[in-house]
């Protein structure tokens, strides 16, 4: 791993992809794209104090958007992934394909039960 | 956004914030709008909080472990781990006795809110006042422009329980469509908008086209809320009906307990009902008052323009009224009901915080010397009243969350049972309400506030040492013991008086089912059947009823052919709301030796009418045909009413003169019966004068089988007389329910209340014997090594509760005696002092913290002296 690209946990890969995914995302559409791709319902929570983290180390940033026109409320932030956030995903992606590229027939054997 | 999910969302604090409770909130909406359950939509909704919560804490730098060891969070999880671990048996009572009274209190004020309480729909509700009436057989111009003279404005409106329900099919609706017969201008009256329009004079004109309007939550779920539908026709069946209008959401009729789908006009009540037969129908009317005019005005109105019983019209806020299409519309009057439920309430809140400051307090007691060893070891006082408030808290927020489930668990377990009456609780609305938790919170806090104020005082205060040199097995101090045992004494007398409550309402229920009424409750039924002149017929008034009196001897001669019909005659059932008005008001009565200012009551019927009601004469003879041409009218006289007016003489062939109004008269005593009571069971007329007069619409049947024969009465007229005008069928028994529903509901409310308070007395007593016989541990094994008994040691530790126990009764049986005239007036036959009732709830106490006392004391039985000796 170069020394200038940050590490990524499980989770800010996930909200990172959703980011990318997304371009410019709110905290609920990221919730909403984490859980119909994965699955998985994460509280708004994780995703905000994740979103803050990575926006902390330069990875994503955020810009209050005003509500759009017939809409009321208060402005939502929306984030974008910046070019380091980009870098750290790349980095973070290859390296899992690096380490699980052709070990996946094994894991299928295993995860069937057989040694 | 819901109070409570707003209250929720405010545990999430920090970076943030605000967009993470916006989605939280979005989330469960969308959730719900996707078809998920309340419950699962909420349960949803507390993890996401929680969780958000959590994550919010950790801050945006979650590696950096220091942070969750920050003083905050290592205490929290310090003292819950402490408390769980440590002090089982005080977490799970203090949340138990919490859950239980704080529950108990949410479910009875959510019904309470759902009867009596809770806002109509529509503005300016409370000008709004509903006509209910029996005796509403036809709507006629005068009788309109009469309620409009009492009323104001007023709209009329289809009582749909008088066997003429309309019954609509939708397409795709599999459930029954409850629908409404209004009259125009319906929705107008109440100033609710409507999307389309509103039912107008020529809907409602024989011949016109069938137009309904539908309920919001019918357009919702059956139109997929496609606002297009205004204007269309539907399939619906019998009769294809246009839609003119949506109804607002939340507006599904004015009684409490209507759930319309569908209104219809009311001309068009014939051809969709389940009778198409049925000519006329039933109504009911809504007034608004004028400007000024009080309830109390319309009232005295309708009576003094009365011209006779069957004209007499109630009054009442629409917000008091109950009605369904398929149970009778009741009034639900507030006042001493309402009073009496929320103070018991309240009483069973007392006992479950007076049980709650016994906990805290006992195990306070228990942990002084805990406290002291810290003390001693450095702890700052204030660090450790720190922690006692942090202990607290979370048993407080223990017990509220238990106290909620409880209630939510109530709330879906209740519509199973129906109140007394045949209020049916699913058509309520009983979602909670945030005044009575906030009261709830407050109660539940205040009573820890108390209840810890002595050990957190004792904390900071710096003269723990001596509970260091106090030995291993602490001694109650003598303060705290009082405390404890006055807390007990209080608890047990909030008990009995809940007993005693219980104990007179279920004993007046029996006395008015069983000896109060007077006549055979389970053995007669009662119908209104009214029969009118075929139309068509003679114009000549005579020829008409003698058409009537012809078809009514068909009808009676028809009922006796059945089978099961032991007697039948012309007469109306003694107790009826109409009637209690009038047992209310005394008449003066003349006799030849004096007068009285009584209230008499007179019932009309056949000659059988006595004999077919079970009521037994005691004297002279019964009445025949010919008593009622004769002047003055002979009649019977009940017993009581008898010897009160001529208390050494005989009453036979005496004459009695009622004056005053249109029930007055003159007659001459020929019999004496037994006592019968009239208008209502809880202030019955002083007596009854029985006259012949077989003329009214009204029968008695007696029985053995009511429930059967009611059923056989409706065919039988049905095949007789298809078009009676009116069939009100009801059994002897229904009568009484009818007018004894404020006492069955007394008797229900105060019985689950008393199962509730007598558990947490139990529980108290338990508590106290229990931690008494711990305590004195040392001093027990003494008294066995000087040679005490096993048995006396547990009739000693008995004896240590049963002191405040007995005080406790006697306190709360005074209570119960003073607070018993405030329902004095709704027990039947009974005095509020009835010494069996105290007798029985003061005995009940005392057995049950008697038998809680001994299975606590029991452990004293395996002390053994050495062991406890051993100790010092």
């Amino acid at each position: 791993v170069p020394a200038e690209t940050p590490s990524l946990g499980e989770f800010e890969q996930l909200v990172l992809f959703a980011v990318l995914r997304l371009d410019e995302a709110s905290g609920i559409a990221i919730h909403d794209e984490i859980e119909a791709r994965t699955g998985r319902d994460v509280s708004p929570g994780a995703i905000y104090t994740t979103l803050g983290r990575l926006e902390a180390r330069g990875l994503v940033r955020s810009a209050a958007l005003a509500p759009q026109p017939g809409q009321v409320g208060r402005p939502r932030k929306h984030y974008t992934l910046q070019p380091a956030g980009a870098r750290a995903l790349r980095a973070a992606y290859d390296n899992l394909q690096a380490l699980a590229g052709g070990a996946l027939g094994k894991l299928a054997q295993i995860a069937r039960g057989r040694s | 956004v819901s109070w409570w999910r707003a209250l929720l969302s405010r545990l999430v604090t920090g970076r943030d914030a605000a967009d993470i409770r916006d989605d939280l909130d979005a989330m469960y909406r969308r959730d719900r709008a996707n078809g998920h359950t309340a419950l699962r939509a909420s349960a949803a909704f507390v993890r996401r909080t929680l969780s958000s919560a959590w994550w919010a804490r950790q801050g945006t730098d979650v590696i950096d472990r220091s942070r969750l060891s920050a003083p905050t969070t290592r205490s929290l999880v310090t003292t819950v781990r402490r408390l769980v671990r440590g002090h089982r048996g005080y977490v799970i009572g203090a949340t138990a006795t919490l859950a239980v009274a704080i529950g108990i209190n949410l479910l009875v004020f959510t019904i309470v809110n759902a009867l009596w309480l809770r806002p109509l729909p529509f503005a300016d509700a409370d000008r709004l006042v509903a006509i209910p009436s029996h005796a509403w057989v036809r709507l006629t111009s005068p009788r309109l422009r009469h309620l409009e003279a009492v009323a104001g404005q007023v709209i009329t409106w289809f009582d749909s329980t008088a066997g003429r329900r309309p019954r609509v099919g939708i397409p795709l609706v599999n459930r029954p469509i409850e629908t409404l017969a209004v009259t125009p201008e319906y929705f107008g009256f109440f100033g609710l908008p409507i999307r389309g329009r509103d039912f107008r004079e020529e809907d409602d004109r024989a011949g016109a086209e069938p137009v309904a309007i539908v309920s919001h939550r019918l357009w919702r779920t059956a139109f997929d809320g496609n606002p297009d539908i205004v204007g269309t026709v539907i399939d619906s069946t019998p009769v294809r009906l246009r839609v003119i209008g949506i109804a607002p959401a939340g507006f599904e009729g004015a009684r409490r307990g209507e759930r319309a789908d569908l209104w219809i006009p009311s001309s068009l009540t014939s051809r969709v009902s389940s009778d198409p037969g049925a000519t006329t129908v039933s109504l009911m009317a809504y007034g608004r008052l004028r400007p000024g005019q009080t309830i109390a005005d319309a009232v005295q109105q309708t009576r003094a323009d009365a011209r006779n019983e069957r004209d007499e019209l109630d009054v009442v806020p629409l917000a008091s009224v109950y009605g369904t299409p398929e149970s009778p519309t009741r009034v639900i009057r507030e006042g001493t009901t309402f009073a009496v439920v929320a103070g018991l309430a309240l009483l069973v809140l007392v006992g479950g915080c007076a049980t709650l400051m016994t906990l805290v307090l006992v195990h306070y007691e228990r942990r002084r010397r805990e406290l002291a060893v810290r003390l001693a070891l450095g702890a700052t006082p204030r660090h450790l009243a720190s922690e006692l408030v942090v202990e607290l808290g979370l048993i407080g927020l223990a017990g509220i969350l238990s106290a909620l489930i409880v209630a939510f668990w109530g709330v879906q377990a209740l519509p199973s049972l129906s109140l007394p009456g045949g209020i049916d609780l699913r058509r309520l609305n009983l979602s909670f309400d945030p005044r009575v938790l906030a009261a709830a919170l407050a109660m539940t806090f205040g009573s820890l506030a108390v209840a810890a104020w002595w050990p957190i005082g004792r904390c900071t205060r710096a003269g723990l040492a001596g509970d260091l040199l106090s030995g291993p097995a602490p001694t109650a101090s003598a303060a705290s013991q009082r405390l404890r045992q006055s807390l007990l004494a209080l608890q047990v007398a909030a008990t009995v008086v809940v007993l005693v409550g219980a104990g007179l309402f279920v004993r007046a229920v029996q006395h008015g089912f069983a000896t109060a009424p007077g006549f055979a409750v389970d053995r007669t039924v009662f119908a209104t059947i009214e029969i009118m002149p075929p139309s068509g017929g003679s114009k000549d008034v005579t020829a008409q009823l003698e058409v009537v009196a012809e078809r009514r001897r068909r009808l009676i001669d028809a009922f006796r052919a059945l089978p099961a019909v032991e007697a039948v005659a012309a007469g109306q059932p003694p107790i009826e709301p109409v009637l209690a008005e009038r047992a209310l008001s005394p008449a003066r009565v003349t006799t030849d030796i004096g007068e009285h200012e009584l209230s008499v009551g007179v019932l009309w019927g056949a000659p059988e009418f006595t004999s077919a009601l079970g009521v037994p004469l005691l004297a002279g003879r019964a009445l025949t045909r010919d008593d009622v041409s004769r002047s003055p009218a002979r009649g019977l006289i009940t017993a009581s009413l008898a010897r009160r007016l001529w208390p050494e003489g005989d009453p036979l062939g005496r004459i009695i003169s009622i004056g005053g109004g249109r029930l007055g008269g003159r007659f001459e005593i020929v019999g004496v019966v037994a006592d019968v009571a009239y208008g209502s069971l809880s202030a019955p007329a002083a007596g009854v004068v029985f006259i012949v007069n077989e003329s009214g619409p009204r029968f008695v049947f007696r029985t053995s089988t009511p429930r059967a024969l009611a059923s056989e009465i409706r065919r039988t007229v049905a095949a007789v007389v298809p078009d009676a005008s009116r069939v009100d069928v009801i059994t002897g028994r229904e009568v009484v329910a009818r007018d004894l529903g404020r006492q069955q509901l007394g008797a229900w409310f105060f019985s689950g209340f008393g199962l509730v308070a007598l558990l947490l007395g139990v529980g108290g007593v338990f508590g106290l014997v229990a931690y008494l016989a711990e305590a004195r541990q040392r001093e027990y094994g003494v008294r066995l090594a000087l040679g005490a008994t096993p048995r006396a040691l547990v009739r000693h530790g008995v004896s240590a509760a049963l002191a405040p126990v007995a005080c406790g009764t006697v306190a709360g049986l005074a209570g119960a005696g003073w607070l018993s005239a405030l329902v004095a007036s709704l027990l039947v036959g009974l005095s509020g002092l009835d010494p069996l009732t105290y007798l029985a709830a003061a005995g009940l106490m005392l057995a049950a913290a008697y038998a809680s006392g001994l299975s606590a004391a029991w452990r004293l039985r395996r002390v053994a002296a050495l062991d406890a000796l051993r100790q010092e």
